[in-house]
């Protein structure tokens, strides 16, 4: 064979010149979607440089460090029987076979009711640590599974469908260098599920996926996520085992995730032995090792109950009361939920009548669980009409999903109304699912919520100086632009003066020489702060 | 003894042959190579007639870098304009690659062995004639290819024989002409091949030839810089000049030539550590063919040993393959426009068309693969797949989603997207599904399995294909699978995209 004088990938300098102008290119292209499923936890990014201390990867990694736990119903959850209509005859009338008793069931309210499976469920409602949203669906229901998924998933409606995944789209915001300087830590997890168009942005998924439990425990044991020894003992078993370790190498969230595991500890048990119930054990397990993790999604798969669905219904729900229920637990007992919030929600509900075999067929709208510590609690939203249904006989949403999504948004994660809106391609009231005493950040506690927001800054990358912060005012008052590098030091500060209630497009000047990076930009408005990385490029 | 292989080509056979022979995974050139013995197939490729791989020549070939006394606007406007030509070749050599014949697979080879580059030597028109030489030759005359690189503009630049004189001798081009380009420094019997008296008699014998880029694009041979004296190379004297050289060496040192050559082919389409037995076998081919490359190439992609099963998926893909692979699985159709794309994303993942790193070319197999390297793999499947637009027609490889959906799922299938998926995956990976490392799934199937119940042989059969399927429909139950939905395109691009980061994908 010739001889080996180096390779191409050596030449240094030049060769990440011409990666960067590649990238770039990627980015100005404005692709869409590559819907990359990083499945296995692969994420193709490089990490330059390691931001051990836990403080600096909280404020690199955004304005809040909050979280929210996604979980997924897959199949079309019967809504009707998960909360209940206990004095609504249409309901007992259209199902005979399959009807909750109100006897049996838990109370709420004198009209609603949980199915007893959740009995675990009704504590946190009455200390307002769950709350329900009834009737959500969205207009002009799809009743396929995979079209209704696709819709719950992007957060698009089904024409307008691009690929990408909402939560993808708001992490983009967050993470505006997220291609060119990646986070150590994943910013976004996907355990025991394969669902890849959640965290799918423009042209690169923000997620990392771990489709089983068993995959994790060995990445905890071995820091391996690919098994490099079981392999053929022969030439062939030679280079998988090559491939192999090259990706065990190459996944740079390895070490993150098993620093987390390592140091986190469940402190509630988590009876029953569900597969959701060990999913979001290890979920609370990853919060409280510090892994840094905005987005967690888990799943529950097999509600598409069609025949004889009252056994197999009750343990799907006593399954995810349980898991809930220790989950908020475990994440009390150190105050940790005063940061997580969760959200449930499946891809449609059921009819209102059952079918021919004690089931029930695709319907449309559903409820859904919040829980958490800042909510409004209680009941939100109307319960469904039954009596009003659309022309195939089912039943008219009454809050859109996307009004419960631009919630947690906008009050949970602190997003402007402005680039909510964008985000979903439409305006929807957004509904008041958190109670008014949440700031827009956990850093520093404000009395009256939206007093400011921080609509978007830009350009973001920042190319030279000139950067512009956009903010609206629900009252008028000082107003003061800072500007701190992920050390906490001042880099730039602005008194803006006394502004009027409404929108400002603020000038904003960094001062000459300010080296390439990321930033945080801080408003002050009174008493509330809200804060916003920007990166900065030469 | 080479011993062809006897039973018809499998589909997996076929696939492989494919993979190597032509960097395609066309699942119409599969199908067609089913079933029939591998020679037969084989045999077709090679009798290609040339004038199908030939691109009609540029309209700027004969464009003559400014004369002496030109404007500086001149030779401006003149190195502005060579940029573009080069980026033509460059395009003209990736179109070739694609069209995945076994062909332009062999130009690609060359292009790795009689190795020039377009930064040193800079212009259009050699780096045309430099593609078009090794087109031409792909499949012919090893001799008569290497006789022509005395003369070819691009490697008298790149190796500096233009300034090989009889008063100033310059050994680079000598040197590598043994070193790389025909025998190696050592030959099978572990014996010196050419001693450094050799190289310094070689260069004598290659002196005189000469560029003049303002007056024509073919190197000439001047006499007043030929050296035209007495030589002594291989222990044979005499007035020796360019061709008496090719001729010694094809004479003196054929064995030697043979094996390095019949060594290389085997590290490249075989295994990267060549089976001494395998390339003493070859080597014996090639010099029977009297160095004609394509009955030799025939010998080789028809035998037993190239079908030898644990050969299958162990080398690691090019970054050409990579991106070629995917093109002809999913009857891609880049946009020109997507060409300069697919060029950078080369050269992002280190393959740099018309610029190998150094004269040796690149090192491949394990080389190509680092925890650099891989990622960017990850990010370039991404982007390659990426859209712009919803419909996900517009992605750089410009991926035929009916097509796919066509070609891989089974016909009058009872279950149509597991088959689909199933189908998918056996394209993507060189190794059979069963070494795969597929994770398990947690989730249970969605859906009612009672009333649409999955097919036996499915949920009885091995775990790695029942947790494909489930990849691959995730939350959907088998029986919504709707291919005429927008939605379809999307599960197959992010079941595409997953798969692609399982570590298995890299392998070819």
């Amino acid at each position: 064979m010739c001889t080996h004088h180096g390779s191409r990938l050596e030449d240094g300098a030049l060769h990440e010149k011409a990666h960067a102008t590649w990238t770039r290119r990627q980015f100005l292209r404005g692709m869409a979607v590559s819907g990359a499923a990083v499945s296995l936890g692969l994420n193709g990014r490089t990490v330059q440089a390691t931001m051990a201390n836990p403080l600096l990867r909280a404020l690199a990694s955004s304005a809040s460090d909050r979280i929210l736990v996604v979980i997924q119903l897959s199949g079309g959850n019967d809504g009707l029987n998960t909360v209940i209509p206990i004095s609504n005859d249409i309901y007992y009338n259209a199902r005979p076979g399959i009807a909750i008793a109100p006897q049996d069931a838990v109370a709420l309210t004198s009209d609603t009711a949980l199915h007893p499976a959740l009995a675990r469920l009704a504590p946190l409602y009455q200390d307002g640590l769950l709350e329900v949203v009834q009737n959500v669906g969205y207009a002009s229901p799809d009743l396929s599974h995979f079209t209704s998924t696709d819709v719950w998933l992007s957060g698009r409606d089904a024409s307008d469908m691009e690929g990408t995944g909402w939560s993808g789209r708001f992490l983009e915001k967050e993470y505006p260098s997220y291609a060119d300087n990646p986070p150590d830590h994943p910013i976004a997890l996907q355990i025991g599920s394969s669902t890849p168009l959640l965290f799918a942005g423009h042209g690169q998924s923000l997620g990392v996926t771990l489709p089983n439990q068993r995959l994790l425990d060995r990445l905890a044991r071995s820091g391996q996520l690919f098994d490099e020894a079981d392999v053929p003992d022969s030439i062939q078993g030679d280079e998988i085992s090559f491939v192999r370790r090259v990706s065990n190498d190459s996944f740079v969230y390895a070490q993150a995730i098993k620093d987390a595991f390592d140091i986190g500890r469940n402190q509630a048990s988590y009876s029953g032995g569900s597969t959701l119930g060990s999913d979001l054990a290890t979920v609370a397990r990853l919060i409280r090792g510090g892994l840094g993790a905005r987005i967690y999604h888990v799943s529950i798969g097999g509600f598409d109950t069609h025949a004889y669905q009252a056994g197999s219904h009750n343990t799907l729900l006593s399954r995810l009361g349980n898991a809930i229920s220790a989950f908020v637990e475990d994440l009390r007992a150190d105050d940790l939920l005063d940061r997580v919030t969760g959200v449930t929600f499946s891809e449609f509900g059921r009819r209102v009548f059952q079918n021919g075999s004690s089931g029930t067929d695709h319907g449309t709208s559903a409820p859904m669980f919040i829980f958490g510590q800042h909510l409004a609690g209680g009941l939100l939203g109307d319960a469904p009409d039954l009596k009003n249904l659309d022309p195939a006989r089912n039943m008219i949403a009454g809050i859109d999903f996307r009004s419960v999504y631009g919630s947690l948004l906008r009050d949970w994660f602190g997003m402007g109304q402005g680039e909510v809106d964008q985000l979903f391609n439409g305006a929807y009231p957004v509904l008041n699912a958190f109670n008014a005493q949440l700031s827009t950040s956990t850093e520093e506690a404000v009395s009256i919520p939206h007093q400011v927001t921080l609509e978007s800054v830009y350009p973001n990358p920042l190319h030279g100086s000139q950067a512009r912060v956009v903010i609206s005012l629900n009252e008028p008052g000082p107003v003061v632009i800072s500007v701190v590098d992920l050390l906490g030091r001042p880099v730039a500060s602005r008194d803006m003066g006394i502004l009027q209630t409404g929108q400002h497009e603020l000038p904003f000047e960094l001062n000459a020489g300010t080296a390439a990076g990321t930033y945080i930009v801080r408003v002050q408005h009174k008493s509330a702060s809200i804060a916003r990385p920007i990166q900065v490029v030469d | 003894m080479l011993r062809d292989l006897q039973t018809p080509l499998s589909r997996r056979q076929a696939a492989h042959l494919l993979r190597r022979a032509c960097v395609s995974a066309d699942p119409d050139k599969v199908a067609a190579a089913t079933g029939r013995l591998a020679r037969e197939v084989v045999e077709e490729w090679v009798s290609e007639p040339l004038s199908s791989a030939l691109y009609p020549s540029p309209s700027w070939v004969y464009r003559l870098y400014p004369p002496t006394g030109a404007s500086q606007e001149e030779v401006a406007a003149f190195n502005e304009a060579n940029g573009y030509y080069v980026r033509e070749v460059r395009e003209i050599l990736l179109q070739d690659l694609m069209r995945g014949t076994m062909r332009s697979r062999m130009t690609l080879f060359w292009h790795n062995h009689f190795v020039t580059d377009v930064r040193k030597y800079r212009y259009g028109t050699l780096a045309y004639r430099y593609v078009q030489r090794l087109t031409l030759g792909a499949l012919g005359d090893f001799k008569a290819v290497t006789r022509g690189f005395v003369r070819d503009g691009s490697m008298l630049y790149y190796l500096d024989g233009r300034f090989n004189r009889d008063d100033a001798p310059n050994e680079n081009f000598a040197r590598e002409l043994l070193e790389l380009f025909t025998m190696g420094p050592i030959g099978p019997d572990g014996t010196p091949n050419y001693s450094q008296e050799d190289i310094v008699e070689a260069a004598r014998a290659l002196t005189g030839w000469r560029m003049d880029v303002r007056s024509t694009w073919d190197a000439f041979k001047a006499s007043w810089a030929y050296d035209a004296g007495l030589k002594k190379i291989f222990d044979v004297s005499g007035y020796w000049d360019e061709n008496d050289l090719i001729d010694l060496i094809f004479q003196e040192r054929s064995h030697q030539v043979a094996h390095f050559i019949a060594s290389k082919l085997i590290a490249e389409f075989v295994y990267n550590e060549p089976d001494p037995i395998l390339v003493e076998d070859l080597t014996q081919r090639l010099l029977a063919h009297d160095f004609q490359i394509g009955p030799t190439l025939v010998d080789l992609f028809a035998s037993e040993a190239f079908f030898e099963p644990h050969c299958e998926g162990v080398r690691i893909k090019s970054p050409t393959e990579l991106m070629l692979l995917d093109v002809s699985a999913f009857k891609g159709a880049p946009s020109q426009d997507n060409f300069s794309f697919i060029y950078a994303g080369l050269r992002n993942l280190g393959q740099d068309l018309l610029s190998p790193p150094n004269v040796a070319g690149w090192p491949g197999h394990h080389a190509w693969l680092s925890t650099d390297t891989l990622p960017r793999r990850w990010s370039s499947v991404d982007t390659n797949f990426a859209s712009a637009d919803s419909s996900l027609n517009s992605s750089v490889l410009g991926v035929d989603y009916n097509a796919i959906m066509e070609k891989y799922t089974d016909d009058a299938s009872d279950h149509p997207a597991i088959s689909l998926a199933l189908n998918l995956a056996e394209a993507l990976f060189a190794i059979p599904l069963s070494l795969v490392e597929v994770p398990e799934i947690d989730q249970p199937f969605a859906g009612d399995l009672v009333g649409q119940p999955l097919p036996q042989d499915l949920l009885d059969g091995p775990a790695e294909r029942i947790n494909l399927v489930k990849q691959f429909l995730g939350t959907v139950p088998w029986y919504e699978w709707d291919p005429g939905s927008h939605h379809a395109s999307i599960m197959i691009r992010n079941f595409i995209v997953t798969l692609s980061k399982y570590p298995e994908y890299q392998l070819a």
